[in-house]
């Protein structure tokens, strides 16, 4: 099955390469002129980076929350990414430091916004019941995730509104999720070491991550180091998320669709679950990104994001549909 | 091998959960843990896994339960827990098999287990498919595949609450080959009845106090338990030979 879902993940990259629909003009498959074949690599590269990273972080939250609801875009972690990079970005605005520019340029400020946000959703979900034993309140655990969500919101309104029109506008752009066709070939490479790592990291965890499905008690007993396993795993969904956010934008549902898809497909087992995660997130971003160069409304290309939040949304409800029938 | 605990004190901010307790358990001896709600039981036993910060010391043979590694300890402490999430999205053998690493796997045994506690034909369906009775089962038999009977210590948090009466008398007689096999069993029971008839040894504790310990027939006695529970108990004479305890109360 994974070797399936790789091949598909693959398909739908070439088809993003060779898709071309000029404005104004009609659909055609053609493998790009040399001049353009950069822009569609990077676009459909930042794109695998920023789904198999969002699938891989909602795989792990949901674990380790051991909630089917968690994903960075509920938990408010993308929110939180989206705050530290606006805020900075005004910052930089503001002090006249580099020049205005567009947010995604700080990955640093993305990542400490994504882990505050996980800490704050983590601490305020926790519960401990009259045994002594703690456990996390799922509903409380998604209130939180949206408060959180909703505050981040917020914050990043209110970074937007100090800015000049024209960077807003830059800034309104941006917070659509977008995949961009130009970013440097050093910041991918980055962005996708990291994601590696992250991914390297979770896999070699694979066991102690199928035992996190259980409770706390069952998972020390059975020898699993919760508080350094989740230290590590927090810190990765923080880099992986920020990674994503800095580079599109914040995106919803990869992160939810990705790893129930994975889970209907190969299982709950992380050995297998979390490669086919991130194959699912692959497939789901850049097939979005693929279906956006198909439509055509009259109003330029829509922003992969807007298409995700609308179309994820429904996906969602189906998957959801099929896992209930299915348990 | 013998496991001691030496002034064990727990507390949740100001309730103190278990207060001053000195116990012992010994291999080949089934110990039940009885009491009220709320009288420390679960915490105890939590205690006594080394899942539970608490004040004192927990001793296996000597050597600190807080001191083994955390691995090593899961190859000699097993818990199960009161409370064993039922919405793991696993099969009955996935779950199994989450008890040891890939190097210790011994499929004989795992099978074996499944089989004798009746869940083997449900070994490839997912657990929260499973009937409350069914999951208590397969936790009961992870908990068993988790360590080797001899050197180990297994505690048991109410194992057999949600089971019908055979399956409780057939997890028990589980319990009983446990400590047959060398093993520190340690298990909380509601059931004085039940209690009385599997136990070796018992701990009655009473708002974190332990009121009494050692053999069942001195510890649990219905003058006793009638002071601990507020309701008068009698002992019935089995005609197999055994004595049962049981509520003296009239119809309620």
């Amino acid at each position: 099955m994974l070797t399936l879902m790789g091949l598909a993940a693959v398909a739908v990259c070439l088809l993003r390469l060779v898709i071309d629909r000029p404005p104004g003009g009609s659909l055609s498959l053609a493998w790009p002129h040399p001049d353009w074949m950069q822009f569609r690599l990077t676009a459909m590269v930042t794109a695998v980076i920023v789904g198999g990273s969002l699938a891989l972080a909602g795989t792990l939250l949901q674990t380790m929350l051991r909630n089917p609801l968690a994903s960075p875009f509920i938990l408010g972690v993308s929110s939180g990414a989206g705050l530290g990079l606006m805020a900075m970005a005004w910052f930089v605005y503001f002090t006249g430091t580099a020049g205005a520019t567009m947010p995604g340029q700080w990955w640093p400020s993305a990542l400490a916004g994504a882990i505050g946000a996980l800490a704050i959703v983590y601490v305020l979900g926790r519960r401990r019941s009259a045994d002594g034993a703690a456990w996390l309140d799922p509903v409380a655990l998604v209130l939180v995730g949206v408060v959180v969500s909703t505050i981040c919101a917020g914050g990043m309104m209110f970074f937007q509104h100090l800015v000049p029109t024209g960077l807003r506008g830059q800034f309104t752009t941006w917070l659509m999720g977008s995949i961009p066709e130009y970013v440097s070939g050093w910041r991918l490479l980055f962005s996708a070491s990291l994601a590696v790592l992250s991914l390297l990291y979770a896999f070699g965890q694979h066991r102690s991550l199928d035992i996190c499905l259980l409770s706390d008690d069952e998972a020390t007993s059975l020898g699993v180091s919760l508080g350094s396993l989740r230290l590590g795993i927090f810190l990765s969904c923080g880099i992986l998320t920020s990674l994503a956010v800095s580079l599109a934008g914040p995106i919803a549902f990869v992160g939810l669709i990705g790893p129930h898809a994975a889970r209907l497909l190969v299982g709950a087992r992380h050995r297998w679950l979390l490669p086919g995660a991130v194959l699912c997130g692959v497939t789901l971003l850049v097939g979005a990104d693929v279906l956006r160069q198909v439509i055509d409304l009259g109003g330029g290309r829509m922003p992969v994001g807007v298409l995700l939040t609308i179309g994820g949304g429904v996906l969602f409800l189906v998957l959801l549909r099929v896992e209930m029938k299915r348990s | 091998m013998t496991l001691a605990l030496h002034s064990i004190t727990a507390r949740y901010g100001d309730i103190t959960a278990v207060d001053s307790i000195e116990a012992t358990a010994s291999a080949g001896r089934i110990t039940v843990v009885v009491g009220p709600n709320a009288a420390g039981k679960s915490t105890l036993l939590r205690c006594a896994a080394g899942l539970q910060p608490c004040d004192g010391e927990i001793t296996i043979d000597g050597e600190p339960v807080l001191d083994i590694p955390i691995v090593d300890r899961a190859r000699r402490v097993a818990f199960m827990t009161q409370r064993p999430r039922s919405d793991v999205p696993l099969t009955v053998e996935e779950m199994m098999r989450l008890a040891r690493p890939v190097r210790r796997q011994q499929t004989a045994v795992l099978d074996s287990l499944l089989e004798s506690l009746e869940v083997e034909d449900l070994r490839h369906r997912l657990v929260p498919a499973l009937s409350i009775g069914q999951q208590q089962r397969v936790v009961l038999a992870r908990t068993l595949y988790q360590v080797e009977a001899q050197g180990g210590l297994f505690v048991f948090d109410e194992p057999t609450a949600p089971m019908d009466p055979r399956h409780a008398q057939l997890a028990l007689s589980h319990l009983r080959g446990v400590a047959d096999g060398g093993g520190i069993v340690v298990l909380s029971i509601h059931d004085i009845g039940l209690a009385r008839s599997i136990g070796d040894d018992a701990w009655l504790l009473d708002r974190g106090r332990l009121l009494a310990s050692g053999p069942v027939e001195q510890v649990l006695v219905p003058e006793r338990l009638e002071g601990t529970f507020g309701i008068p108990y009698e002992e019935l004479q089995s005609e197999r030979g055994g004595i049962w305890l049981a509520p003296a109360t009239s119809r309620v």
